[in-house]
């Protein structure tokens, strides 16, 4: 006979939520994965709540809906609506889907072409993300400037008078969205200097939609382009002014986040190892041009602070990264685990040359030492993979130091 | 012991194939682009382009790439294969790294391609000598087309080939045996070619196609945004590879042509071996460094990969030596042998530090792809 469970009733949830805020990643995935599957979420969704900020750096792909490709650039200053006050330079969760409403309202065909075109498709599918997401966030901009709340703002909780400002933040900086990511391509997430036109066409664009969502747009770029701060620091023109408070702003959020409780935790400690790696970069870019007086912040003094909090992220990371991912793999690691501990071993890798400019030089050699020599004594590899292990992780003369030892040294 | 600077050569317009060097499929991402040749001093060293991209070359032993950066397990034990190896050409090169990659130093994938690799290269060169043998015996003694060849025919060319050897072994001068193991090393040296006009299976005619899909590839993506083009770098690509693929079909089917005659070739292999070299590899001296090229833009699949492709490739573009334009009679243009595009930057941030572990993987990820 089969087991059918009961229905899952609301007040049930309060405990599930707590177990699934502390399970371990693989589990957080599954459970994404099969609350993204059902047709109806209803109250399951309160499950993914308290998922909100591991999600965020765990980026397990999401299937694409209409909802979350529009505001897929955005995500950077989306906040639960329970942290979200008037007047912040962010835009609470809750109203997200009446803002969503509205477009698809008004979109009408183009709109479900746009559900066609993306059922069954997640949001890893970058290529698709951006054709299928540039129709939509060209659109945004007109369409929510004018919009009035819908129905559905009701169960948001937020005042009926917020909709409108919120929606025209958002459709300013949704339609930039288009050419912030065509300047990211263009520089090729920075190896090249930025157009200058494009750039002050972006900064022009979202300042006549609307300037109060100034602050929030040079937060999206600084969070896909860091150097762009000693440009934005130095803005000539009429807009200059402005878009340095913006930059005050958008750094002062930026920082708030990182010496938040669990800033480090979310962007670092809990990320996967490349995201760990290009946070590190990011985070670093950022502090050096305060610290070196290219952008100028008030809180220049905390900088020292925040590197120490980083560093200590950046090593708790490594720490564990090497002991789950690499070590304790090692002594079952069949011919088919090989390729993802060599993966594991380059991510942190690529995390702590990262990572050393905060600190922690003879820690990092310290545990990378130590794993070089429990793969060397690990008899169950091959000797090649040994040698190639080795060679990620202690470099490769430690490798071929290894090779070239006679089959008696060994 | 203290060693000197490495000292750059600011003009580097290689006269010969040898000079250029052979293009080696390091996996150290500051490596790129680097060629491999004989040294009277050292035995090998190393013509390493300009990190910086801009003009020049350095020329160092495998100690004074060493004192540039560290190079992976994968290139330090290729170099020390070569380093042993004796002559340097295109071939030798494909064998030692094939060698490497089997042994498992480029990861486990390319274990695997390596392994197909090897398997097909031996395949090709026995077909190869077996048609040179049934093109010899057609030639001598005409029978029929070779496609019409069947169990008890090919018993036949067995027989008629020993008959035909023997025939000619005293206007040439050498035993029938000796006859026979010229023809197989033109068979080996030919394999790439592939002796069939429609034999797409071989390396070269392989490796133009894949440079056509590259190019195609390229030309739409170009054609798609006016954007893409980074200053007229994309386009420059395009057109320096067009040429190079013009050129290697015109070199492939002078080639072709030339197997068509296993008589003449043997006499010549018999009286000067070394032509014979000369002519079943030019091909593969033509387009020396093009493969890679085409797995970097290939393995791109977003625009910015794409982008960052296009950066790279322009440090890799083959030039073509002097010696191209006397050596082949195809026309080689003069703009082929030149520098078609450079990249200038004033750090290597893209490929160093931290990004270095994940180009090694990428590498290694190319060399899977190789065929």
């Amino acid at each position: 006979m089969a087991f059918c469970p009961p229905p899952l009733r609301d007040r049930d949830l309060g405990g599930v939520t707590r177990d699934v805020a502390g399970a371990p990643d693989a589990q957080v995935m599954r459970i994404v994965a099969t609350v993204d599957a059902m047709a109806s979420r209803g109250a399951a969704d309160d499950l993914i709540v308290p998922l909100r900020q591991r999600l965020a750096v765990l980026r397990p792909p999401r299937p694409l809906r209409f909802v979350r490709l529009l505001f897929h650039p955005l995500d950077p200053v989306i906040v639960p609506a329970a942290q979200w006050r008037p007047g912040q330079d962010e835009i609470p969760r809750t109203a997200l889907m009446p803002m969503a409403d509205c477009l698809r309202h008004a979109m009408g065909v183009q709109a479900r072409a746009i559900d066609a075109a993306i059922r069954g498709h997640t949001t890893s599918e970058t290529a698709l993300v951006a054709t299928q997401g540039q129709i939509l966030w060209s659109a945004a901009g007109a369409i929510l400037a004018n919009a009035t709340a819908p129905p559905l703002w009701r169960e948001t909780e937020v005042a009926e008078a917020m909709f409108a400002p919120l929606a025209r933040r958002a459709g300013a900086l949704l339609a930039q969205m288009p050419a912030l990511h065509r300047l990211c391509v263009e520089t090729v997430h920075g190896l090249l200097p930025p157009s200058p036109e494009a750039l002050q066409a972006i900064l022009q664009g979202v300042s006549a939609a609307d300037e109060t969502a100034l602050p929030m747009l040079v937060r999206l770029m600084l969070n896909r382009l860091p150097q762009l701060a000693s440009l934005l620091a130095t803005h000539p023109g009429a807009a200059g002014p402005q878009v340095k408070v913006a930059l005050d702003q958008a750094i002062d959020s930026l920082l708030d986040q990182l010496t938040a409780e669990d800033g480090v935790q979310a962007q670092i400690a809990g990320a996967g190892l490349a995201e760990a790696s290009v946070a590190v970069r990011r985070i670093a870019t950022l502090l050096r041009q305060i610290e070196d007086g290219t952008v100028r912040s008030a809180r220049r003094a905390q900088v020292a602070v925040i590197r120490q909090q980083v560093d200590a992220g950046c090593r708790a990371r490594f720490a564990t990264g090497l002991q789950d991912q690499v070590l304790a793999r090692l002594h079952m690691a069949t011919d088919q685990d090989v390729p993802a501990l060599e993966a594991a071993a380059r991510g942190l890798r690529a995390l702590e040359t990262e990572a050393r400019v905060m600190g922690g030089r003879s820690a990092y050699d310290r545990m990378l030492s130590q794993a070089a020599e429990a793969i060397k004594a690990e008899n169950g590899l091959d000797r090649t993979d040994q040698v190639r292990l080795v060679e990620i992780l202690a470099g490769s003369d430690a490798a071929l130091a290894m090779l070239d030892r006679r089959p008696d040294e060994r | 012991m203290r060693q000197s600077a490495p000292f750059l050569i600011e003009t580097h317009h290689p006269a010969t194939f040898r000079a250029r060097g052979v293009a080696t499929p390091f996996t150290t991402p500051l490596l790129a682009g680097t060629r491999v040749r004989e040294s009277e001093k050292t035995g090998i060293e190393l013509v390493v382009p300009n990190p910086s991209g801009g003009r020049g070359v350095y020329i160092l032993d495998w100690a004074g790439v060493r004192s540039l950066g560290t190079p992976t397990v994968h290139d330090t034990v290729l170099i020390r294969r070569l380093s042993g190896s004796g002559r340097l050409d295109p071939a030798a090169m494909r064998s030692a790294a094939l060698a490497v990659a089997q042994d498992g130093y480029a990861g486990r994938d390319a274990v695997v391609a390596a392994t197909q690799a090897i398997a097909d290269t031996g395949a090709q060169s026995l077909q190869a000598h077996f048609l040179l043998i049934v093109r010899l015996v057609e030639q001598v003694q005409p029978i029929g087309p070779a496609a019409t060849l069947t169990a008890a025919r090919i018993g036949d060319i067995d027989r008629r080939s020993s008959a035909v050897l023997h025939r000619l072994a005293p206007m040439m001068g050498r035993a029938p045996a000796e006859l026979n193991d010229g023809l197989r090393a033109i068979g080996d040296l030919s394999a790439p070619i592939g002796l069939a006009d429609q034999d797409g299976d071989a390396r070269i005619p392989r490796l133009l196609a894949r440079m056509q899909e590259t190019q195609d590839s390229l030309e739409d993506w170009l054609r798609a945004d006016m954007g893409h083009d980074l200053g007229g770098l994309g386009r420059a690509i395009a057109r320096a590879m067009r040429m190079a693929a013009d050129i290697g079909h015109a070199v492939l089917a002078l080639t072709r042509a030339a197997l068509a005659d296993p008589v003449g070739l043997l006499r010549r292999w018999c009286a000067e071996p070394d032509s014979v070299t000369a002519i079943a590899t030019r091909a593969d001296w033509l387009l020396d460094g093009w493969e890679w090229v085409c797995l970097l833009w290939l393995a791109a699949m977003s625009d910015e990969a794409r982008r960052m492709a296009l950066l790279e490739i322009a440090q890799l573009i083959p030039v073509q030596p002097t010696e191209a334009g006397a050596w082949t009679d195809v026309a080689v243009p003069a703009e082929a042998m030149q520098q078609p595009c450079r990249v200038t930057s004033r750090e290597n941030a893209w490929r160093s530090g931290g990004a270095a572990f994940a180009l090694i993987g990428r590498n290694e990820s190319l060399r899977a792809m190789s065929r």
